[in-house]
């Protein structure tokens, strides 16, 4: 469903993301994982079209984003980690806006539901300008929901939720996913990845470090320990990426003098 | 002494001008010579020359002006631009006062600094960009002022007089009740109503039956409002509403040395604290209205909620959506709410234009030359006001840039929706005032119907233009500093030297009509109708190539690198 071959991405002279493979089939929930600025954002963003990328090949469900943006545009849907609403319109009008431009038929019930789903019938007729950031957030994701994607791509979903919330939205990509749908996930809520994801792309400076499932993530730079408790996708992710964390550890060592 | 001045003005934020300031202009830097923008950067740089040497031309060779006249503009500016400032904070929908940015909202707001250091930080930055024009007002004025320094001291006081009328006029509006600021609205408008109309009639009165030689209607009544407002100046209330004003322009335009500049110095200082003690002041009271306002709203909110009990009412299983139109259709509708949400600031700053453009309808002329007049006055008031009032375009949409780039539609389609109502907006100004004209029987109906269809090209082509320069090198709406202000400055010498070039092109075709018309030995009725038909193409034809500019800018945007930061 979703297809990423050899993806570049490059900042003026930095380089985000080089030569980055991966594919997600339907029913699959990839955690997309990483320390700041290792390019989940910028992966995602490129996915669905937003930005350009420098190089490689980038697809949903046999559509190329550079060759047939708008045939992955209608199959894709992206959640960006803070919502740009339209703060004049208001949540049932975002709603509208959504169905009209992703051309949902009869959308009238599917509003009910994810309204009373993300527990926004209160505020149907309020403005944008006037939520909250978590309705913002359940919003974004409501909008995203409607047109029933191929591919959903999230960033940091969670950002601002509450409790019920949080539960709710890892219910609904559990679901979606069982649908068909191909989903990625990028957070650094490790439970959370380790709660629902069934795969796993552990990012560093652009770079793989790791893809597969989180099983194998395990095998590979878990304590292999079957009995710890510690044997944790926490711990695999520290140990993907210890090299890292041992230059960095290098320095804050000599920064002080030890 | 140091913790005195502390207590004044915290060190943070002094270290955060400073370096809000390094980074904008290190920003500016980097922006100017990035090598995706190569080709707008020699284009800047070019403008950049022209303008300077247009200005130091003008300031060097330019005789000067008369003093007594300028001791009347001067502060009579002042005062217009206080009260437009006045009109507008009336009529902002969500007036915040002080003007914090996001940044300026999260960081420093919530930062251990008192009210007092904020204000006092604000008032700081305020200071500087009056350093900055004042600087800016001694250059052009080069030739009319006797001693500079005096010059830019009294202008330097008297636009920091200026900001902070606007400051206290915002903090007075903001600490009302609603139904106070209604009637704060109310007198305010009908105030600039009344003064608007007493100037036209007293213009209308006193328009001359015999027109001087070389001279056309418009401007002889252009003539006479000046002398109407000049006029008004003179009454009790006009001098005592310029009396602040003018002790400011005293001192910048001082004829000598002495004791009587010591004098206004010393007053229009003592103004300056003044109005600097009064934004204080106003601030604690606004601090304790805003609390009332608060419990109020507190109060109606719990009855409100109280009544409410059923959380599924309205539900919308037969929900309709705007007709698709491959994404053109829920674009241009959601722009239109916007338009229904802002109307009031709509009417606001459409008002104005069409009370200009309406101006020549108060004489008598022949109706065809009255249509020419019309027309050509609501085209230059649609290239030189609309673009600035009429924002609902990519300009409005800079921070959702991504959002339209996720969308399932060709960037054609989101441009054109994009576009479609400022320019609706825009052929709706221009057909009231045609209307106006055909109802008052100045002007043939189906004249004006075909005079619109004739403009439409016109403005498509404006607003195209305008998104376009917009796209070359994006910027976040309501900033203020250098950038802008170099930004709006080569702006306007880009389009002043595209007006000279489309004259010279329109001076070129009529030219060459004539002589074509000429050879075949047509009537003078079908070279009209030939030279009009040439503009009229040439039009479409530049506003297409506009649109295919924009949309090319618009695919070729990365968000991630384009667009500058909010704060």
């Amino acid at each position: 469903m979703i297809s990423v071959k050899r993806f570049c991405k490059a900042y003026d002279e930095s380089v985000a993301v080089k030569k980055l493979s991966f594919e997600v089939s339907p029913g699959q929930i990839v955690g997309l994982v990483g320390r700041n600025g290792a390019g989940k954002t910028t992966t995602l963003k490129a996915l669905c079209g937003i930005i350009p990328a420098s190089g490689g090949e980038l697809a949903v469900d046999g559509f190329s984003i550079q060759n047939q943006p708008i045939e992955v545009k209608k199959r894709t849907a992206y959640v960006p980690d803070d919502p740009k609403l339209f703060e004049d319109l208001t949540v049932q009008q975002h709603l509208q806006f959504q169905a009209s431009m992703y051309g949902v038929d009869s959308p009238g019930s599917k509003v009910d539901e994810l309204l009373l789903m993300f527990e926004l019938q209160n505020k149907r007729h309020t403005p944008a300008s006037a939520l909250s950031r978590g309705m913002r957030q359940k919003l974004a994701i409501s909008c995203a929901y409607l047109q029933n994607p191929k591919a959903l791509l999230l960033d940091e979903p969670m950002t601002g939720l509450d409790p019920q919330g949080i539960r709710v939205l890892k219910e609904s990509i559990v679901e979606k996913a069982q649908e068909g749908a191909a989903i990625m996930i990028s957070s650094h809520l490790l439970a959370m990845v380790e709660d629902i994801c069934t795969h796993v792309l552990v990012l560093n400076l652009g770079k793989c470090k790791f893809w597969g499932t989180l099983d194998e993530l395990s095998k590979k730079f878990g304590t292999n320990d079957e009995s710890s408790d510690n044997n944790s996708l926490e711990d695999a992710f520290f140990n993907a990426l210890s090299d890292v964390q041992d230059v960095v550890n290098d320095e804050i060592n000599k920064l002080s003098g030890v | 002494m140091q913790f005195a001045l502390e207590k004044q003005i915290h060190p943070a934020t002094l270290t955060l001008l400073r370096s809000q300031s390094k980074a904008k202009f290190a920003r500016m830097v980097k922006s100017f010579l990035s090598p995706r923008r190569r080709w707008l950067a020699i284009l800047a740089t070019v403008l950049g020359v022209v303008w300077l040497s247009q200005l130091i031309i003008g300031a060097i060779f330019r005789p000067a002006a008369d003093p007594q006249n300028l001791m009347v503009w001067i502060p009579l500016t002042m005062l217009i631009y206080s009260s437009w400032h006045l009109v507008k904070t009336v009529a902002k929908k969500d007036l915040v006062p002080f003007d914090w940015t996001p940044a300026e909202n999260e960081l420093l707001r919530t930062a251990p600094v008192t009210q007092k250091q904020l204000i006092n930080y604000r008032l700081t930055t305020i200071a500087c960009a009056g350093l900055i024009k004042a600087s800016c007002f001694c250059l052009v004025m080069i030739q009319d002022l006797n001693f500079l320094l005096a010059g830019f001291v009294g202008m330097f006081l008297g636009l920091v007089f200026v900001d902070l009328l606007r400051i206290s006029g915002e903090l007075f509006y903001d600490a009302l009740t609603k139904v106070h600021q209604r009637i704060a609205k109310a007198i305010v408008f009908s105030t600039g109503i009344a003064t608007v109309g007493i100037v036209f009639a007293q213009a209308y009165l006193s328009f001359p039956t015999v027109l001087p030689d070389n001279t056309t209607e418009p401007i002889v009544f252009l003539h006479e409002l000046i002398k109407a407002v000049i006029g008004l100046t003179s009454t009790p209330a006009g001098e005592t509403l310029l009396a602040p004003f003018k002790i400011f322009a005293s001192v910048a335009l001082t004829q000598t040395l002495g004791v009587s500049l010591f004098g206004q110095l010393v007053l229009a200082t003592a103004l300056v604290l003044v109005s600097g003690h009064i934004v204080f002041g106003l601030d604690k009271w606004r601090q304790i209205q805003i609390v009332k306002k608060e419990k109020s709203t507190f109060e109606k909110a719990v009855l409100i909620s109280s009544q409410q009990t059923d959380v599924r009412t309205g539900l919308a299983t037969k929900l309709r959506t705007p007709i698709r139109m491959a994404g053109y259709g829920p674009l241009v509708w959601r722009q239109l709410l916007s338009v229904l949400n802002y109307k009031s600031t709509l009417i606001v700053s459409l008002g104005i234009p069409i009370v200009l453009c309406c101006l020549p309808l108060l004489q008598t002329a022949p109706q065809f030359r009255m249509l020419a007049i019309i027309v050509s006055l609501l085209i230059f008031y649609s290239f030189l006001l609309l673009p600035a009032a009429l924002m609902l375009d990519y300009r409005r949409d800079i921070n959702r840039m991504f959002v339209f780039k996720s969308f399932p539609a060709r960037s054609l389609t989101i441009t054109l929706a994009q576009l479609t109502t400022p320019v609706l907006l825009c052929t709706i100004f221009q057909a009231s005032v045609l209307l106006i004209a055909t109802i008052t029987g100045k002007v043939v109906g189906w004249h004006a119907m075909i005079a619109i269809v004739l403009i439409i090209p016109i403005n498509v082509l404006i607003f195209a233009s305008e998104n376009l320069i917009f796209l070359l090198s994006p910027y976040q709406r309501n900033k203020e500093g250098v950038d802008v202000f170099l930004r709006t400055i080569l702006t306007f010498t880009a389009k002043g030297i595209a007006f000279f070039a489309a004259l010279i092109a329109v001076g070129f075709w009529a030219t060459t009509c004539g002589w074509i018309g000429t050879k075949l030995g047509l009537g003078v009725a079908t070279k009209s109708v030939v030279f009009g038909s040439g503009i009229w193409i040439a039009t479409a034809a530049l506003a297409i190539i506009c649109i295919i500019f924009v949309d090319r800018l618009f695919q070729n945007l990365d968000p991630s690198q384009d667009i500058p930061a909010e704060s």
